[in-house]
C-alpha cells in the first residue's frame, strides 16, 4: 500500500506567492523519494505540507489510506508518532537547554510511550544507532560539532519508530566530509528501519545518492519525475537537463552548460502556461498558451517538447 | 615571471591560539588559484590576514604577506585602506551582508569611483551602469537606481563584483562568492569571473569548501586542513593524483552525478578546533595511514611523483 498519497496539493503564502501549486506525489512503505529544486522552488513547503506542519489551501493527502487534509489537530499529533522530520540546522531544532538525553526521551513521553526505565533504554539504543556514545546522553547540544549534532537530531525524528521521514536539506550545514558520514547514516537507517523517506536537497547528487525514484520542482510545481537512472541518465525536460549541467565536479570534465536566460519568475505571478518557458531554451508560443500536464507512467514529465539532449 | 602575491610561512594567531601555522603560496599575474578546505582549516582567516581585515584579536604571529613587491603585512593602516579596494578587492559569501541596504546599488559602486579614482557624481554614475553592464546585469540603467533588496542573490553578487571591479584591481579575493547561490547561478557567476579574468589579466583567489567549484575555474589549488597547507599543485595533478591523505578522503567523501551508489566513504573522526589541534600531523587522528611517527613531527611539504606537493610522510603509501 502506498503510504503516502498528496493530490494536487497547494499552498500560497501572504503577496500571493503560489509556493505549491498543484503537486502530485506518492510514497510507498520502505520507499525513498528525492525532492531537488532551486531556492524558491517550493520543495520546502511541500516537506511541510506532507507532514501537515503547515496547511494546505488546496488538494488532498492521505497516509495509510486515510484522507488526512483535514484531520483535527488533536488527532494528527498522535498520527506524528509515525513521522520523523529532520531539518537543515540541527542547532536550530535542538533546544539548547535540554540535555541529549531529555531531546531523545521528548517525543516518547509526549506520546506517552513506555516508562521511564524503557525510555531510558530507547534513548541508549537510539544513541547506538546514530553512532553516538552512551556518555553522550548527559551533554548540551553545544556540545557536539554539527556532524554529531545533526546525528542527534536524526535519533530524535527515530525516536518513536516513525514509518515516514522527511529530510529537508539535512547535510547542507556540513563539511565534505561529515555530509559522507550522514549520508551513509541515514542510508543505512532506511534500509535497516524499512523507512519511507521524502529526501529534499539542492544537492543533485546527494540526492542520486539516497533517492531511487526523483522529482524535480520549479516554481511550485513538479516539472520531472522518475526513476534515479533515468534522471539522471536521460532527463525529459528542459529544466531538469540546465540544473544538470550545472552541476561542477572535480575531477570531471566541464560539462556543456546549458545558460538559463533571465531570472526565475515571482511565484506570485508565475507565467501564463508552461511556467518555465520564459527560461526555456524551447519554448514557442503555444508554450504560453498551453499549461502542459504532468504526463507518463514510469518517466513523467510536464513539457510539451520533452526530449533528451543529442 | 615574479609573483603578483608571496604568503610566506604565515602564522595567525588569537591570543595564544594559532589558527594558521606556517601557510605558504604565491599567486602569479592573471592567475586563478583556489584555497580549498572545510570550516576550521584557516582558508578565509588567510585571506583576510592578506587584506589586513582579521577580526580584533587576531594578529600576524610570524611570517609575511608581499603584494606587488610590498610587504603588505607591516603596511600602516592608511596605506592599507588604499590599496585595499584599489589594487586588490574582496567580494564575500553573502552579497547581502556586504552591501549597504539603504544606498542604491549604483550609489555603492560610485562610492569606490570617488574615493579611489576621483571621479564626479556624474561620470562616477555613468562608469557606474558601465560596471554593470560588464558583470552582465541585465537592464543595467534601471538596476544602477535599484537597492539591494530589489535584487535576487544572484545579481547582487554580480553587484558586488562590479564594486570589486570599479578600480580594476590586479587581485580579487572571492571568499565562498556562489556558497549562497543555486548551481544554475552559481554556473553563471563563474563563467563571469573567468571572463573578466581574461579579459583583464586579472588574478583570483578562489576560497571554497567547495571542490566542484575548485574544479571548474582553478588552475592550482591550495588545500588546506586544521590551519596548515595539506597540499598543493595543479588543479589537474590535485585531481588526478592526490598525494595527501587527507585530499584523497575529501575528493572520495563527495557523492558524483555518475557512478556506482553505496556508502560513500566518509572520513572518521571530526575536523579539531584550533584550540585543541592534535601534536604533528594535524590530520593522523582521522587517517587510515597514520603511523607513530606522524604525531611527532609537523611534516613539511614535499614534492611527489603525481606531480602536487603534500605535507605527509605516509604520501607513497597512501597512494
Amino acid at each position: 500500500m502506498t503510504l503516502l498519497v498528496a493530490r494536487d496539493l497547494r499552498k500560497t503564502f501572504a503577496g500571493g506567492v503560489r509556493a505549491v501549486d498543484g503537486v502530485d506525489l506518492a510514497i510507498g512503505a520502505g520507499e525513498t523519494l528525492g525532492l531537488v529544486g532551486e531556492s524558491g522552488c517550493g520543495k520546502s513547503t511541500l516537506a511541510r505540507l506532507v507532514l501537515r506542519l503547515i496547511e494546505p489551501d488546496g488538494g488532498t493527502l492521505a497516509f495509510r489510506g486515510d484522507d488526512i487534509t483535514h484531520l483535527p489537530e488533536r488527532a494528527m499529533r498522535a498520527l506524528r508518532r509515525d513521522m520523523g522530520v529532520v531539518f537543515q540546522d540541527p542547532f536550530g531544532s535542538l533546544n539548547p537547554r535540554m540535555s541529549v538525553a531529555q531531546l531523545l526521551a521528548e517525543p516518547l513521553v509526549v506520546h506517552g510511550i513506555g516508562d521511564g526505565a524503557s525510555r531510558a533504554a530507547r534513548v541508549s539504543a537510539l544513541l547506538e544507532l546514530v553512532g553516538l556514545l552512551p556518555e553522550h546522553a548527559a551533554r548540551y547540544p553545544h556540545e557536539f560539532s554539527g556532524g554529531q549534532r545533526q546525528r542527534i537530531a536524526i535519533a530524535r525524528a527515530l525516536a518513536t519508530e516513525p514509518a515516514f521521514l522527511v529530510c529537508d536539506e539535512p547535510t547542507s550545514a556540513l563539511d565534505v566530509s561529515i555530509q559522507a558520514q550522514v549520508l551513509n547514516l541515514l542510508r543505512e537507517l532506511q534500509e535497516r528501519l524499512g523507512l519511507a523517506c521524502l529526501f529534499v536537497s539542492h544537492n543533485l547528487a546527494a540526492v542520486r545518492h539516497m533517492a531511487p525514484r526523483v522529482a524535480v520542482m520549479y516554481l511550485g510545481q513538479v516539472v520531472e519525475e522518475a526513476p534515479r537512472e533515468s534522471i539522471f541518465g536521460a532527463p525529459q525536460h528542459p529544466y531538469t537537463q540546465a540544473l544538470l549541467s550545472a552541476v561542477a565536479e572535480p575531477g570531471q570534465a566541464r560539462r556543456t552548460r546549458i545558460v538559463l536566460k533571465g531570472e526565475v519568475p515571482s511565484p506570485a505571478d508565475p507565467p501564463s502556461g508552461c511556467r518555465f518557458r520564459t527560461r526555456c531554451p524551447r519554448a514557442v508560443a503555444h508554450c504560453a498558451a498551453q499549461v502542459p500536464a504532468l504526463v507518463g507512467t514510469d518517466h513523467r514529465v510536464a513539457c510539451h517538447f520533452p526530449g533528451t539532449l543529442d | 615571471m615574479s609573483a603578483l602575491l608571496r604568503v610566506e610561512a604565515l602564522s595567525v594567531a588569537f591570543g595564544k591560539t594559532e589558527v594558521l601555522d606556517g601557510v605558504s603560496f604565491d599567486i602569479a599575474p592573471g592567475e586563478v588559484l583556489g584555497i580549498v578546505g572545510e570550516s576550521g582549516s584557516g582558508k578565509s582567516m588567510t585571506a583576510l590576514a592578506m587584506m589586513g581585515l582579521l577580526p580584533p584579536g587576531g594578529r600576524i604571529a610570524s611570517g609575511r604577506i608581499v603584494f606587488e613587491d610590498v610587504e603588505v603585512s607591516r603596511l600602516p593602516e592608511r596605506e592599507l585602506a588604499k590599496m585595499r579596494g584599489a589594487r586588490m578587492a574582496m567580494i564575500f559569501q553573502e552579497p547581502m551582508a556586504s552591501l549597504n541596504p539603504v544606498l542604491t546599488v549604483g550609489e555603492q559602486i560610485a562610492e569606490v569611483l570617488r574615493h579611489h579614482r576621483g571621479m564626479d557624481r556624474r561620470s562616477a554614475h555613468n562608469e557606474a551602469v558601465s560596471l554593470l553592464k560588464l558583470v552582465e546585469v541585465a537592464a543595467a540603467e534601471r538596476r544602477v537606481d535599484e537597492y539591494p533588496h530589489q535584487l535576487s542573490g544572484g545579481m547582487r553578487q554580480r553587484a558586488m563584483i562590479a564594486i570589486a571591479l570599479a578600480c580594476r584591481p590586479r587581485l580579487l579575493v572571492a571568499d565562498e562568492p556562489t556558497t549562497a547561490l543555486d548551481a544554475t547561478v552559481q554556473a553563471g557567476i563563474l563563467d563571469l569571473l573567468r571572463g573578466l579574468r581574461q579579459e583583464f589579466g586579472m588574478a583570483v583567489l578562489l576560497i571554497t569548501h567547495d571542490l566542484g567549484v575548485v574544479a571548474d575555474i582553478c588552475e592550482r589549488v591550495v588545500v588546506m586542513y586544521a590551519g596548515r597547507v595539506a597540499e598543493t599543485g595543479d588543479a589537474g595533478a590535485i585531481f588526478a593524483e592526490p598525494g595527501h591523505p587527507y585530499t584523497q578522503a575529501l575528493l572520495a567523501a563527495i557523492p558524483r552525478l555518475e557512478g556506482p551508489i553505496g556508502t560513500l566513504p566518509a572520513i572518521a573522526g571530526v575536523v579539531p578546533s584550533p584550540a585543541d589541534f592534535p601534536p604533528g600531523c594535524r590530520f593522523a587522528p582521522r587517517c587510515p595511514h597514520a603511523i607513530p611517527a606522524c604525531e611527532a613531527a609537523a611534516p613539511v611539504l614535499r614534492a611527489l611523483a603525481g606531480g602536487t606537493q603534500a605535507a605527509c610522510i605516509r604520501a607513497e603509501h597512501a597512494a
